[in-house]
């Protein structure tokens, strides 16, 4: 496992805006540990496998605790030793980590193992073992929603964001989904176990809902053959508040979880493929694509401020 | 642990970074302190990493919910940038029309080393002469129109300084911080022109230039705090372009943008005379009779500190510089009685009367190459403009180029909403979804086309900042309590400046035009446009002022105030390059202070 070097003041900016409240509560408690980017100048365009993974520790006794990591990113879960930042209670390391994976980690303190306590993600493996987790960028797997809910959410997304190449068009028909190479659903996953945990409820109850009322009402378990335009008319229900067999007792108001999911949706789509949607800039190439001038330019040059090798900017380092 | 200094500053922004720059050089021991972290450049850190992103999730962030008993938005959601406080943590609270308290994420410019400075598009425009003799420009008055029981002329101030006074360190601000733009059809007297070379402007924006030219208004290249070429002054090269959208609520990863941090700050560090200290929240001062001896702070852990200086100069930006010192007075009775002798502290708040017009076009055009604005003109700056249209002070009017540049920032400011409302209106908009969303970024991607005015507010005593009565911040202490309306001169200047923005737009060639003012924003007793001003107002008479003419407190002879509080009047432009020329202007009176005999 590969060192990184991050300075106090890189760590302390977190920190602080963060950790030190009167309640002890930790505001964005989602950011730790900080997944960021890895950046090596003899080498950018094998950095972009990387991320850098920086650890943050509480310690209530900084003077004397011993603070160790341990995970499935070291060496056979090998403990690393965390540094103490200057005369703060805050100890850290950081450590390159392929993009697009998962990891389980917790600290030890003085010999004693406790799980992250800034860090809200937790997760049991099989042996029923408690591990705190945290995930890198562009990471594709399924953290958070059951396959069952992934495959409902989909259909949704892909109503929403009906994002369609032109190539894809002159060989699809309108019905055919192209969502998978947006990947909003994914991004909705990430963002529902990282930065907006307090919506998973919303998702939990209404996609329950939604699965039940388009069983029931196309008489199919299965959800890829449902055309579009049905889809969108449980959707059009919803924009009413009046939708034939929701549970109103469950969520009183599925106008409101449309409107969560729609700025989801746009978001995933649209937003950095870091997070997990616009996987491979497909929804920025989308716009590219579909707006020229009359010579054939695009009039949407994502690329050219997009640090390489997403887009073309070298300047940039992302 | 006590650290002794010539000067503490507060505050690191448009008011600090000068005070700092200037004494620094002048080999005085300066202490900055910054409640906000330190973002840095990519060529500051040592692995060629910004802590700034070209990435709109970084401007404005994921949903928080609003968990403040006794606000009227309680439970509602709010997306701030990275920069910007959480509001559940600490929130501005102003008080709205139907008479109810609301948070707002409004007034806060940024919290991190550099201020607003680090976010705002740069607009960078001097104040006319005419902005610091508005008192005695109205003083004679009866032709103003919505001015029934002449507020005006009652409560405009001439500014104890004037233009000529200023504009050497207008030329210093510019020539520092570095900016670039045209001076030519610009209604001010410059010394000496130190711009830089803009760049190509957006194609977009032809429709404005055309639109001015046919109205004959001369036109200009609107100044922006962004460098096109090397800056020795600051020891910046020009890597990479920056015209990205990335430009109005991004910090510059490539430091190309002249913040304050990477013009003033950055090339200092390393002297041994300057210690900057991020992360570090001033909870109060402490004074013995006319001096503030003490400066009180929390450090990066939260751990309480203490500094001396023999100078003070708070810099917070305008409400939570009022703030602090209210705070101070709180915690001080010495303190409340030299700053609250003449009960003028936080009185006479002031933004600025902004709005616009905007149109969609038939063609397309790609935003994303731009900066912050191309064109502006002073045409309606004029003492001929003011009087044919009974308006007591002028505005610049200037085009906007990057706005809903980028698909995000498209949605999340469909319907014109402000940081409070993010995504409101494109979520509300239940039409916008399957083939209704490519129909909504067919019409208006790359396809709309904007104008702002920025004009003089009338101020009133009553537009004021106070502690709020019960809301706190997470460390128990009040928050700013924002209590403003909008004169109704204000919205008579507003319409007449909306209707000039239409006719730019219309005689541009532009249809289907839309324009206002931002007193019809249903939250407009919020609005402020990030420009504050005022609270602590200087002038020549301490009965009438919180500050003197070099904004020092009246009765504490080594406490200063450089941020826009200061200001009597607001301006007719962005405030921050008069807020960086001013901070200049205080700082060598300080210089010559700290050199003459032991204080």
């Amino acid at each position: 496992m590969t060192s990184v070097l991050k300075d106090d003041i890189y760590i302390l900016n977190y920190c602080s805006k963060c950790i030190p409240r009167s309640s002890g509560k930790i505001s964005d408690a989602w950011r730790f540990p900080i997944v960021d980017t890895f950046f090596d100048p003899l080498d950018q365009s094998h950095s972009y496998n990387y991320d850098s993974v920086t650890f943050v520790y509480l310690s209530a006794c900084p003077d004397s605790d011993l603070i160790e990591i341990v995970g499935d990113f070291g060496n056979c879960f090998e403990p690393l030793r965390l540094r103490r930042i200057q005369e703060t209670p805050y100890f850290t390391t950081t450590l390159r980590v392929k993009r697009n994976s998962v990891h389980i980690y917790k600290y030890r303190t003085n010999g004693i193992f406790e799980l992250d306590a800034i860090n809200p993600q937790r997760i049991t493996d099989a042996n029923g073992v408690e591990w705190s987790r945290f995930f890198t960028t562009t990471c594709l797997r399924r953290l958070t929603l059951t396959r069952r809910e992934y495959e409902v959410l989909d259909a949704l997304v892909s109503y929403i964001c009906p994002f369609r190449t032109i190539e894809a068009q002159l060989v699809l028909s309108p019905s055919q989904r192209m969502y998978k190479s947006v990947g909003a659903t994914n991004y909705i996953d990430k963002v529902l176990t990282k930065e907006e945990r307090h919506r998973l409820s919303d998702y939990r109850t209404c996609l329950d809902l939604i699965d039940g009322i388009l069983t029931q009402r196309f008489k199919t378990y299965d959800i890829s053959i449902i055309p579009a335009v049905w889809i969108g008319q449980v959707l059009d229900d919803m924009a009413k508040n009046s939708v034939s067999g929701w549970d109103y007792n469950r969520y009183p108001a599925p106008e409101q979880f449309l409107r969560l999911l729609r700025r989801h949706a746009f978001s995933g789509a649209f937003s950095h493929p870091k997070y997990g949607g616009n996987i491979a800039a497909a929804a920025w190439s989308f716009l590219e694509e579909r707006y020229r001038d009359w010579n054939g330019k695009t009039l949407f040059d994502w690329r050219r401020s997009i640090e390489f090798p997403l887009g073309k900017d070298k300047d940039y380092h992302g | 642990m006590i650290n002794e200094f010539d000067v503490i500053v507060i505050g690191s922004g448009a008011g600090g970074a000068p005070i700092v720059n200037e004494l620094v050089k002048r080999q005085r021991q300066v202490l900055l302190l910054e409640k906000g972290p330190l973002m840095r450049c990519q060529y500051q850190t040592p692995d060629q990493l910004s802590d700034f992103k070209r990435d709109e999730m970084f401007a404005t962030g994921p949903e928080h919910i609003l968990d403040l008993d006794g606000m009227k938005n309680n439970g509602a959601a709010y997306f701030t940038s990275h920069i910007e406080p959480d509001l559940n943590d600490e929130p501005h609270v102003y008080r709205d029309r139907d008479g109810q308290d609301y948070a707002t994420i409004e007034g806060y410019t940024a919290q991190v080393v550099g201020g607003g400075t680090q976010l705002y598009g740069g607009v960078s425009l001097r104040f006319t002469d005419r902005d610091f003799k508005l008192a005695s420009f109205n003083s004679e008055r009866n032709d103003l129109r919505a001015d029934p029981i002449n507020d005006v002329r009652r409560e405009a101030r001439d500014w104890p300084i004037s233009y000529t006074d200023l504009e050497p360190y207008y030329s210093k601000a510019e020539k520092l911080i570095g900016i670039n733009g045209t001076l030519d059809q610009q209604h001010k007297h410059f010394c000496s022109d130190t711009y830089q070379k803009p760049l190509d402007p957006n194609p977009i924006s032809l429709y404005v230039q055309l639109g001015m030219d046919a109205l004959g208004f001369g036109r200009y290249r609107t100044p922006l705090a962004v460098i096109t070429a090397d800056h020795p002054e600051s020891g910046r090269k020009v890597s990479g372009d920056p015209r990205t959208a990335y430009v109005n609520r991004y910090g510059d990863p490539l430091g190309l943008k002249s913040n304050t941090w990477v013009s003033l700050l950055a090339p200092l560090i390393g002297r041994e005379n300057f210690l900057i200290k991020p992360n570090s929240v001033v909870t109060h001062l402490e004074s013995s009779r006319h001096e503030v001896n003490k400066v009180h702070y929390l450090d990066e852990s939260g751990q309480c500190r203490v500094a001396k200086a023999k100078f003070v100069v708070v810099a917070c930006s305008a409400i939570e510089s009022v703030r602090l010192l209210m705070l101070s007075a709180m915690y001080d009775t010495n303190f409340s009685s030299q700053i609250n002798f003449n009960q003028l502290l936080g009185k006479y708040f002031l933004t600025h009367s902004f709005g616009g017009a905007d149109g969609l076009l038939p063609r397309r055009h790609d935003k994303s190459i731009s900066l912050d604005s191309d064109w502006a003109t002073d045409a309606c700056l004029t003492d001929d403009f003011l009087r044919h249209n009974g308006l007591w002070a002028g505005g610049v009017i200037y085009n906007n180029t990057s706005d809903s540049a980028l698909p995000i920032s498209l949605a999340r400011t469909h319907g014109h909403q402000d940081l409070d409302n993010i995504w409101k209106a494109f979520v509300q908009d239940e039409s916008i979804i399957g083939d209704e969303l490519i129909r909504f970024l067919d019409e208006e991607f790359g396809t709309r086309v904007s104008i702002t005015f920025m004009a003089n507010q009338v101020p009133i005593k009553s537009n004021r900042i106070e502690l709020h009565s019960s809301i706190t911040d997470k460390w128990k202490r009040p928050v700013a309590y924002v209590v403003k309306q909008w004169h109704s001169h204000d919205i008579a200047l507003m319409d007449t400046y909306a209707d000039v923005c239409a006719r730019i737009l219309y005689e541009g060639g532009v249809r289907d035009i839309g324009k206002g003012g931002v007193y019809q924003a249903p939250n407009a007793n919020a609005r402020m446009a990030n420009h504050i001003m005022g609270g602590a107002r200087f002038g020549l008479n301490e009965s009438d002022s919180v500050l003197d003419k070099y904004c020092r407190a009246w009765r504490f002879d080594n406490l200063y105030v450089t941020d826009g509080s200061f200001m009597p009047t607001s301006g007719s432009a962005n405030p921050t390059l008069t807020i960086q020329a001013n901070a200049f202007r205080v700082a060598e009176h300080l210089g010559d202070r700290l050199n003459g005999p032991s204080v």
